[in-house]
């Protein structure tokens, strides 16, 4: 047995792991109940959103380079064009000089006519800022050429005289617009002397790296033609080229001016940036347009070639985005789709499996309990057996251990139940007053062995009778009052119920106390001895006196209230349950309501349970149409509160039932009075509800002393008044026990000596007493009797009945008749159809119902059974299959209805002068036999008109039960 | 000694019965049947178990005609044969037949007749076991009623116990 709770605890730690801490009940967390396999399937959706996202970025940059190379290409080629139709010209205009400036003699050049002639075709040009012509002068020839034209020849750079060289080239033809540089020699400076002795060596036109233009101070290039005197032969060398060398023609190539024009003339030239270099020397590259500095996306450029004709010069056009690629929100978006499409089909997905595992569970469920309802049904078969005490030892733990395990497979079905959306509530009248009675006598075992002060209280402002669902509720505070006899090793638990509204009032009235002076507050509740139940401080201070004058003050008024109330409102109630116990830790509070949580591993070590009790009582109090919430204090105890929401009951419902809670609560005690003797408000306050139930009127003294001041009132003068003394009187064993001997002796004595008027019955009240304490009470004059707490008012009824000596007989006499009626006796002269197909099957129920005494029929199919069953027939039951060919259940069952129908209607018709009381003779309990519980619930059972049903293969003690559902209260009724 | 054999013969049943139970065989409706058993209705178990072998041939029969029928297995029928089998199976706690059955169910949803034969001889072969064991089972018993009643006529103890 040891090694099975060991297994049970492994299962519940194991299922601690697995769930988590994920607070919420939403189905993808149910789905994924290991957080691993979410957070995997969540990071696939991203990755897979994200992928998409890469794709369509990724196409889209694709796109964006296209464009970009598309954009440069074509400046490239427009700039080489234009460049080249310049180049050409100028190479005209060196042909037009040589042909006309050397080859005739006079020349027909002069510098007006080249002015003139270049500035009427500088639309030939558009690219140069200007052209010129340099002659070439050797140095022998200077003297002679600067006397013929007057001036002397100077240098670029300080336009001064120049010195003496081998060689000189200045200008002497200029278009108007660099009219300045006549007369400069062309060869002082750097670029153009070099130009110049490539052009003439090549022949070809040249260019300069990019430099400064003399006054522009744009960037620029030089290009320079060089201008042969005579013919040159075929294939000249350069010697033979230098030689014939006559002048050179050179412009100047304004090129940012250039690119800025070819670009203004282009569209979408905004978004893009455009530079020029010269790459003639790999390493260091001359920039001749745009902007270095300038910031921009360089992340992606393009980079054409550009043929300007110099075949020793390179160029390159780089081209690049202005600005970063914007963000492409079509991709952005898409992806995001993707992704919250991605994870709706996986919350879909988790929903269905959600319902997919609470069938399972439902299913499997079943599957356990039919094996453990043999396992118990064994064990209580070996109990009956003569066995060891040891071996019966053995046998009955095992049983308690097979309860315990059923109790918890139904607590699972329960839930997978409600996760399914299969459990629905009752709505019946039931009085709350005797459920919280039921549960209180449950623990009152365990509570009493523990010393824990046990305790129920019930507003009198909550009605009698409320509808709602008893079971349910029962099972809330079963499992809420369970946890706490579990947690708490002394003080006290306490079941409040208050109506909502009432319980507001007083909160507020709290809050409103403690938002006023908090610290004094908290330094008060320090020192104080606590006002709850067992003096012990509780972690919600609801049922403090505080709470309790409030109650009282509105008590007073309650009853008429109730009285006249609206008859079917909803009621809404407050229902607490505190303790003193070891509540519960800080950080183990959120998971509270979560199943098979408990605080921590270690407490299903210690204390046992699975946890899921909460978790069901949450869902049940939701719902019931209500809330659950808790307080706790680690160490000092936890109070858990929910409401819920009942309706009022109406009128004549209320009058049957009391009649039959009549019966249970005998009320003979109209007009007894009796005097509580108890220091603790709270406690006293439970006390006088009990008695009060009972019709007892109580009165509350804060000891012993008080109470002999009460009693010594009427013994000594008083006796002639109308009201007489109380009857009873009850007094708390710790109110006692301290000693308070002298004064217990004076009131003995009194009783001894005749006193009083009548003497009062003593009654100890205790939670736990020795058989020492026992002996002291009785010698103290306690030999009435010690009633054991916790309180309940059948028990407090008996106790009192024994003590006061009335009524009983009538109890007697109903035990006796309950106990007469026997299995055998109940449905002993019955007759009972069996439909099934299946002779096995039929042939067990058959044995089955006659071991009860009933007679019993069979029929193989729904078409015998509605044979035997044409009315008028015999039978007082029919029990149906429900899967059977050709006519199943279902159908058999409605056939018979309709048939019932037409002969009640029938009959009906005949006897309407006798009256309407014979309506619906006729209807045979129908019970279903089906082997599956989650498919044929009882509900389509009942929809169908079906009354009931047995789970196949039917065990002897349930199908006893349901049938007896259909005789025994008509057989009390009739017997009583 | 006669006396003796008595207890001889029900500690064998005992045994037996353990063994079947063991072995998944039987489960505890079997022992429910027995319940019904009484002075009334002395024969109830053998009565019903005989009912079941009688039906269950005629089903296995049925199902065998079914599956041999190379072109056209009647799925359906196959399925309501087998409901009715899993149905008696369970009532009389013979459990590991009725799981036979549900496998073989599920193979006759699907159309699958490979898995079909496979789990008709399966069937078989439990059946067979189970109809030997039961044989056993109650030849034991019977020998242990011709004891019991040359020794003591009076009716059994512990037989009907009104608190089951």
């Amino acid at each position: 047995m040891g090694e099975k709770r060991q297994g049970c605890h492994m299962m519940t730690v194991r299922g601690n792991e697995a769930v988590g801490t994920e607070r919420k009940h939403s189905a993808l967390l149910h789905y994924c109940s290991n957080r691993g396999v979410l957070g995997i399937s969540i990071l696939l959706m991203l990755f897979l959103s994200k992928n998409i996202y890469d794709h369509m970025d990724d196409e889209q940059q694709k796109r964006r380079k296209e464009v970009l190379v598309g954009m440069c290409d074509q400046r490239a080629r427009m700039l080489q064009d234009q460049f080249s139709v310049s180049v050409n010209h100028v190479h005209a205009l060196a042909i037009l000089v040589s042909t006309f400036h050397f080859y005739k003699n006079p020349s027909a050049i002069d510098q007006e006519t080249f002015a003139e002639y270049t500035a009427r075709t500088a639309f030939e040009r558009p690219l140069l800022s200007g052209v010129a012509y340099a002659q070439r002068i050797l140095n022998s020839e200077r003297e002679e050429f600067e006397r013929q034209h007057g001036w002397t020849i100077r240098t670029m750079e300080e336009e001064e005289p120049s010195p003496i060289r081998d060689e000189y080239a200045p200008v002497i033809f200029s278009q108007e617009t660099v009219s300045y540089i006549e007369s400069l020699d062309m060869m002082s400076g750097e670029e153009d002397r070099g130009n110049i002795l490539r052009a003439r060596a090549t022949g070809k036109a040249v260019l300069t790296s990019p430099f400064r233009l003399l006054n522009s101070h744009h960037l620029g290039v030089v290009l320079t033609f060089p201008v042969y005197n005579s013919k040159l032969p075929p294939n000249p060398t350069v010697l033979e080229r230098i030689e014939a060398t006559a002048g050179y023609l050179g412009g100047a190539f304004d090129v940012e001016s250039l690119v800025e024009n070819l670009l203004g003339q282009l569209s979408g030239n905004q978004g893009i940036a455009v530079n020029v270099y010269d790459v003639t020397k790999s390493s260091d590259r001359l920039i001749m347009y745009g902007h270095q500095s300038l910031e921009r996306d360089m992340s992606l450029k393009h980079v054409s070639r550009l043929d300007f004709g110099d075949p020793f010069r390179r160029h390159e056009m780089i081209c690049g985005y202005l600005q970063e690629a914007p963000t492409s929100w079509i991709a952005l978006t898409t992806s995001f789709f993707v992704f919250v499409i991605g994870i709706l089909e996986l919350k879909s997905q988790a929903e269905a499996a959600d319902v997919a595992k609470s069938q399972f569970l439902a299913t499997v469920s079943h599957e356990i309990r039919t094996p453990m309802n043999g396992i118990l049904g064994m064990l209580q078969l070996l109990l009956d057996t003569e066995l060891s005490s040891t071996q019966k030892d053995f046998a009955q733990t095992a049983e308690a251990c097979g309860e315990v395990l059923i109790t918890l497979i139904n607590e699972v079905l329960d839930r997978a139940k409600i996760e399914a959306h299969r459990l629905e509530l009752e709505a019946v009248p039931f009085d709350i007053r005797s459920i919280l009675d039921d549960v209180l006598s449950l623990f009152s075992e365990k509570s009493r062995q523990k010393g824990v002060e046990l305790a129920v209280f019930v507003s009198d402002k909550v009605p009698e009778v409320v509808v709602g669902d008893p079971g349910r509720f029962r099972q809330v505070i079963t499992n809420l009052v369970g946890n706490s006899v579990k947690f708490t090793e002394q003080g006290h638990i306490f079941v409040q119920v208050l109506l909502a509204a009432q319980a507001k009032s007083v909160m507020d009235a709290k809050t409103e106390i403690c938002t006023n002076g908090e610290s004094e507050c908290k330094v008060q509740s320090c020192i104080q001895h606590y006002n709850t139940l067992s003096g012990r401080q509780a972690a919600d201070d609801r049922s403090s006196w505080e709470t309790y004058k409030h109650l009282g003050d509105e008590s007073g008024d309650a009853s008429t209230t109730v009285m006249n109330g609206d008859t079917s409102h909803s009621v809404a109630l407050m229902v607490c349950v505190e303790d003193t116990g070891i509540g519960i830790p800080e950080q183990a509070q959120k998971r509270v309501f979560t199943p098979f949580m408990q605080a921590d591993s270690s407490t299903s070590r210690n204390y046992g349970g699975t946890g899921i009790g909460l978790s069901i009582s949450n869902c049940l109090v939701e719902l019931m149409g209500g809330q659950m919430d808790f307080k706790s204090r680690p160490q000092i105890g936890s109070t858990f509160f929910f409401t819920v929401e009942f309706r009022s009951c109406e009128n004549n419902l209320i009058i049957n039932l009391e009649k039959s809670l009549s019966d249970d609560l005998p009320n003979p005690f109209k007009g007894i009075k009796a005097l509580i003797v108890d220091g603790k408000p709270v406690r006293a306050a439970v006390t006088k509800y009990h008695l009060k139930r009972l019709g007892i009127q109580a009165q509350t003294v804060g000891s012993i002393a008080k109470a002999v001041a009460v009693f010594g009132k009427y013994g000594s003068s008083l006796i002639s008044r109308d009201e007489k003394p109380p009857d009873v009187l009850l007094v708390e064993k710790d109110l006692w026990i301290p000693g308070e001997e002298y004064d217990m002796m004076q009131l003995s004595s009194w009783r001894k000596n005749g006193h009083l008027y009548k003497l009062p019955k003593m009654v100890l009240l205790a939670t736990n007493i020795t058989v020492a304490e026992c002996e002291k009470a009785k010698a103290a004059g306690f030999e009435d009797t010690v009633i054991m707490k916790p309180l309940r008012a059948s028990m407090v009824a008996t106790c009192l009945q024994q003590v006061l000596g009335i009524g009983k007989k009538r109890q007697h006499g109903k035990d006796l008749l309950n106990r007469s009626i026997g299995k055998s006796g109940l449905l002993s002269s019955k007759k009972f159809l069996v439909v099934d197909d299946n002779v096995v099957n039929r042939r067990v129920a058959a044995g089955a119902l006659k071991k009860f005494g009933a007679e019993v029929h069979c029929a193989a199919s729904g078409q015998e059974a509605l044979k035997l069953l044409q009315i008028p027939h015999e039978f007082s039951a029919c029990f149906m299959d429900i899967q059977m060919p050709e006519m199943d259940g279902f159908q058999a069952t409605t056939l018979i209805r309709e048939m019932e129908r037409r002969a009640n209607a029938h009959v009906n018709r005949e006897c309407t002068t006798e009256g309407e009381a014979r309506k619906g003779e006729w209807h045979i309990p129908i019970l279903a036999m089906t082997a599956d519980v989650i498919h044929a619930t009882l509900e389509k059972c009942l929809k169908i008109g079906m009354d009931g049903y047995v789970s196949k293969p039917f065990q002897e003690k349930s199908l006893y039960e349901a049938v007896a559902k259909f005789f025994e209260p008509k057989d009390t009724l009739n017997t009583s | 000694m006669l006396g003796l054999s008595v207890e001889q013969l029900r500690a064998d049943m005992n045994r037996l019965l353990a063994i079947l139970f063991h072995q998944g065989v039987l489960d505890e409706q079997f022992l429910q049947l027995q319940q019904l058993q009484d002075e009334s209705s002395p024969n109830f178990v053998s009565e019903v178990v005989t009912i079941y072998f009688h039906e269950s041939e005629k089903l296995l029969r049925n199902l065998r005609a079914l599956l041999v029928d190379k072109e056209l297995s009647d799925y359906k029928k196959m399925g309501i044969h087998l409901n009715q089998l899993m149905g008696s199976s369970s009532s009389i706690g013979a459990q590991r037949l009725r799981n036979v059955c549900a496998a073989f169910r599920a193979a006759s949803e699907l159309n699958n007749r490979p898995g079909c034969l496979r789990a008709l001889e399966l069937l078989e072969y439990e059946y067979c076991y189970l109809k030997n064991k039961l044989h056993e089972f109650f030849q034991i018993e019977q020998q242990r009623m011709l004891a019991a009643a040359v020794r003591y006529p009076a009716p059994q103890q512990h037989r009907n116990n009104p608190q089951g």
